[in-house]
């Protein structure tokens, strides 16, 4: 779904930014720790909620997303904790590996129609967690710990918060805008039309793989990145904090935020699960409960995501009118 | 080695009664029900109340539990997921939160801890030189019972040749005069009722807890994939076969015998990309 | 003009008779000022570790009450009382950053105890570290209480009594309970504990035989997502020499339901002897059955149970225990309710009153050259600054028998010396 914002002053669109990024660059000092770690996890998430969307644009619904996570993390530990690269480089060399990786399997399993994809995808990702917590090189059921903690680059530091925030951030926005200038050139708009219609796209002489691959491969490298960068952060993996729940997180995230927007869908999503998630008041059973009943509600009164009520928001107004799908 | 033969046949009929219940709801609902194997689960916790809390015979334990567990299985499907139109994204989203909340419930009420179910038959009978228990046997013949019923339900019976009728085209179905929405609420509850079948009997030989539904999703997913979505026989096949990687593989290869079956999956659908026996569908829109 | 002067002097005499006297009502001892401790737990409350975790932070919950009641913990002119704060942290790395973010810097707790899941604990020590308070932690190996790593100085493992002198346990077992026992079946989970345990038993081949015995027939790992014991215990039940007892030297217990439910069932009819403690026996004998239950040797160290703890730290496990007993109604198992936080927190509290300060450098000091009264003895540091992942498995167990519905013990390794 296209929307059409309403114009900004470029004075406005300035002071807008600048805002935004001084309460980046300070958050560390003035924000509660509480929320910082809030804010860390709601760019964590949105990227990763990002790249499962741009996924579900070539038409497929991928259950699995928590393996480029899992992926992107351990190679960063391997390089960092094994082969003693610098973080930077391990940084980079995950995300490019876990692309690599998806290539590899995307070229697979993205020609197998919706429902397989899923549950592979699915499978797949189990798999993988499955093999590494066998595998004693990569720590087997115990993990990869003590991670090294990057060096300070000038004022920025990496033992507190600040180089995290910003770290996170950073690769927020830059996913964001690979994926905003996706969906607006011509790549984007022969994604929607393999999403929507495979069959009919391949008649029309698109060859439809090639972009389902491209849209993966990308996916993962920034999914890829994310979790490198978050196995540093938090010091320790394990194969616990890659299952199934985290893949559900990717696909929560987007689809609360509204998939019809590659980028306030997710940052939207994030935001609210994030929230909700730190809150919730904590008794045996009652989160998962809870959680459950919030998808389910959400699912069935704002079934657009939280987007479409800006949608109504603004046609109350009298402002530009949606253009319909 | 008589021993591992018999355990890979117990082994996959377990896998038979779990994948069953989970592709008949496939092939007329055109999703994959991830809520089938807390289902699963929950069906065993119901069974729990009814025979120890409420001190009921094996029988009538087993018959209400059924009816609970399929009955809210079909609630959901009349009010959840109907109203999603089939449509991929909000009833992935509406299953994985059924999951959860069946999982939160479990915990709330029952607490984390590992459970026994009580078993249908106890004792042990000797085959050769193996001794194998009858509890296992037991569960072995109900699969093949289930299998059977439903088999000559499905081809020979009204309803079932309705049901067979919607899995293949649900437009044409209805304009036959079948009543689709009835249709799909039935054989999700046969399906979930399956589910509660397979988590009373195999939760019985094993043990019970809130989070043994993720374990028994992963398995059905893999097998009716392999089986091919909706096709029941293929299911069967399929869970043969993944028997014979789990049992063998088990013992023979040790740590990383789960790649075997996941190894055989994929190679299968290199070539068979739909499965065994999977036919396919139009996804609806 | 009399009557004046001598009503002054009476009013004089009186008052000075009287200040005396008003003082005597007052309290001579002036009241301490009154803090609080924060401490902190994270523990995992959701999640498949939850049925150890939830009774952990209730015991040490319980225990911080009590201390509490008992009237805190003076250090100087001041009394402490505990405030207790317990944070769920799901077993997973990012639970446990989360949770380590919310004690130590959001709480601000004074320090934190206890934990689960080593070495993603070490999570816990890093912030531990940078906010400067100490961590009491658990691992499994210490044979004293040890620095967990040098880069976290103020994470202290101080390690659990667990099944150690494996080396002396089965025939340990053999000579109390079990003189017939020849032979034995070891099987471990594929895991880096059950590797440990299994090289370590099979080092020990020669010498069981030899000295006690006991020969050592069949060994294997199983994977530690299979649920079916089958394939390992029908090899077993198919060996030419029968094995007298099976050994399940590493298992969680699901593993070891199903080794003594299934080898009963096959017709082994022999001792499970295993190691994980058993937080609920009535339902582990529900799973395994009955007649099958009564084959399972595990070990268990209730604090109540132990030689080595004191009779103030046996008075106060019994204090607990009632309290649970009067919340519950049923009776706390010492199935992993003590050694994770209960006991770390008594260390904790054992360091403060030691050190007669809550500065952590003074809490560190003494925790590295003090001996540490607990729930289960006294630790003196061991000097050793590493962490390592190999087992060493250093300390006193008591191995219990199911006896119907109750565990029993049949015979305690405490005090023996460990070759």
């Amino acid at each position: 779904m296209k929307m059409t914002l309403t114009k900004t002053s470029p004075a406005m669109k300035v002071l807008t930014a600048v805002l935004i990024l001084g309460f980046i660059a300070f958050a560390h000092t003035f924000l509660p720790h509480r929320w910082q770690h809030i804010c860390i996890m709601w760019a964590i998430w949105s990227t990763v909620g990002m790249g499962w969307l741009v996924i579900l644009r070539v038409g497929q619904f991928s259950a699995g997303q928590a393996v480029f996570l899992c992926i992107g993390g351990y190679a960063a530990g391997v390089l960092m904790l094994k082969l003693n690269a610098p973080f930077w480089v391990a940084l980079v060399l995950s995300a490019i590996f876990c692309s690599v990786v998806a290539l590899i399997v995307g070229a697979i399993i993205l020609r197998l129609k919706g429902l397989y994809f899923l549950v592979i995808s699915l499978v797949f990702s189990e798999i993988v967690r499955l093999t590494i917590a066998a595998t004693d090189y990569l720590g087997a059921s115990e993990g990869l710990w003590d991670m090294p903690i990057p060096k300070k680059i000038g004022p920025v530091v990496f033992s507190t918060k600040q180089g995290w925030l910003y770290l996170f951030v950073f690769i927020l926005i830059l996913a964001a805008l690979t994926f905003w200038r996706m969906e607006n050139s011509r790549t984007g708009k022969i994604y929607a039309y393999i999403g929507a219609s495979p069959d009919l796209a391949q008649s029309f002489g698109l060859y439809f793989m090639k972009y389902r691959v491209q849209a993966y491969v990308i996916s993962a490298f920034f999914t890829g990145l994310v979790g490198a960068a978050l196995a540093v952060y938090l010091g320790a993996i394990n194969p616990e904090g890659f299952t199934f729940y985290y893949s559900l997180v990717a696909q929560i995230v987007a689809i609360l935020g509204g998939v019809g927007s590659i980028v306030w869908g997710p940052l939207l999503g994030s935001l609210l699960y994030n929230v909700f998630d730190e809150y919730l008041v904590y008794i045996p059973g009652a989160r998962s409960l809870l959680m459950g009943l919030l998808l389910i509600a959400v699912i069935f009164f704002l079934p657009e995501g939280l987007i479409s009520l800006k949608n109504s928001f603004l046609k109350k107004k009298g402002g530009n009118p949606v253009v319909p799908h | 080695m008589l021993d591992i033969f018999i355990f890979w046949i117990t082994l996959s009929l377990n896998y038979v009664l779990l994948a069953t219940g989970l592709t008949l709801t496939v092939s007329v609902m055109r999703v994959v029900n991830l809520a089938h194997g807390n289902f699963y689960m929950a069906g065993a916790y119901a069974f729990l109340v009814f025979s120890e809390r409420a001190g009921l015979p094996y029988g009538v334990a087993l018959l209400l539990s059924i009816l609970l567990v399929g009955g809210l299985g079909m609630f959901v499907e009349g009010k959840l997921y109907r109203r999603l139109g089939g449509r991929i994204e909000p009833s992935i989203i509406c299953m994985s939160g059924v999951l959860l909340a069946l999982e939160g419930l479990a915990v709330l009420i029952f607490g984390p801890d590992i459970r026994g179910l009580r078993p249908m038959v106890t004792g042990t009978v000797s085959v050769g030189r193996s001794v194998i228990s009858i509890e296992r046997v037991s569960v072995a013949i109900i699969a093949l019972l289930v299998m059977a019923a439903l088999y000559y339900f499905l081809k020979y019976s009204r309803l079932g040749k309705s049901i067979r009728a919607t899995a293949q085209d649900r437009e044409a179905a209805s304009l036959m005069g079948v009543n689709v929405n009835l249709i799909s609420s039935l054989s999700m509850g046969i399906g979930t009722g399956l589910a509660v079948i397979a988590g009373i009997q195999i939760t019985a030989v094993y043990h019970l807890s809130p989070f043994v539904g993720v374990g028994a999703l992963c398995t059905s997913i893999l097998i009716i994939t392999l089986g091919g979505m909706g096709s029941i026989l293929g299911a069967f096949l399929a869970a043969f076969i993944i028997g014979v990687c789990d049992s063998f593989g088990a013992s023979m290869i040790g740590r990383y015998y789960h790649l075997l079956s996941f190894g055989t999956v994929m190679l299968i659908l290199l070539v068979k990309p739909l499965g065994l026996l999977g036919i396919p569908f139009v996804e609806r829109k | 003009m009399e009557t004046k002067k001598i009503f002054i002097g009476f009013c004089v005499i009186f008052a000075i008779l009287a200040i005396p006297l008003m003082t005597l009502g007052a309290d001579p001892n002036p009241p301490l000022k009154t803090g609080v401790l924060k401490i902190g737990a994270s523990i995992p409350l959701s999640g498949p570790m939850s049925p150890w975790g939830i009774p952990e932070a209730e015991v040490a919950s319980i225990y911080a009450d009590l201390v509490n009641q008992d009237g805190g913990i003076p250090i100087g002119d001041t009394i402490y009382k505990i405030t207790f704060t317990v944070s769920d942290d799901k077993a997973t790395p990012d639970g446990m950053k989360a949770s380590a973010d919310r004690l130590i810097n959001t709480e601000k707790v004074n320090a934190v105890v206890g934990g689960w899941l080593p070495p993603i604990a070490t999570i816990m020590g890093r912030e531990g570290t940078a906010a400067n308070i100490p961590v009491i932690h658990m691992v499994r190996e210490t044979p004293g209480i040890q620095v967990v790593s040098p880069q976290f100085p103020v994470m202290f493992d101080l390690g659990w009594p667990q099944i150690q002198a494996i080396k002396v346990y089965i025939p340990k077992l053999k000579s109390a309970a079990l003189p017939k026992v020849k032979t034995i079946a070891l099987i471990c989970k594929d895991d880096t504990l059950g590797r440990t345990m299994l090289d370590l038993i099979k080092s020990l081949k020669q010498d069981w035989e030899k000295n006690h015995g006991l020969e050592m027939v069949y060994d294997a790992m199983f994977p530690i997502t299979a649920q079916d014991m089958t394939p390992w215990l029908s090899k077993i039940a198919a060996l030419p020499k029968k094995a007298d007892l099976i050994f399940a030297a590493s298992a969680t217990v699901p593993n070891l339901a199903m080794i003594a439910k299934q080898s009963h069932e096959i017709g082994l009819k022999v001792p499970v002897v295993t190691v994980p403690n058993l937080t609920d026996v009535g339902e582990f004998i529900k799973i395994c059955g009955y007649e099958a239950s009564q084959y399972v040797y595990t070990s268990g160290c209730a604090p109540w149970d132990f030689p080595k703890t004191s009779p103030k730290f046996k008075d106060m496990s019994n204090r607990i225990r009632k309290v649970w007993k009067d919340k519950h109604g049923s009776e706390l198992t010492f199935g992993d309710s003590f050694p994770w936080c209960a006991n770390h927190l008594a260390a904790y509290v054992s360091a403060v009153k030691l050190a007669n300060s809550i500065k952590t450098e003074d809490i560190v000091r003494t925790l590295e050259t003090k001996p540490i009264e607990h729930f289960y003895g006294t630790s003196v540091a061991s000097g050793e600054k590493t962490y390592g992942i190999k087992r060493m498995l250093t300390y006193d167990a008591t191995i219990s028998k199911i006896v119907g519905r109750e565990q029993k013990p049949v015979v305690t390794l405490a005090g023996e010396p460990i070759p």
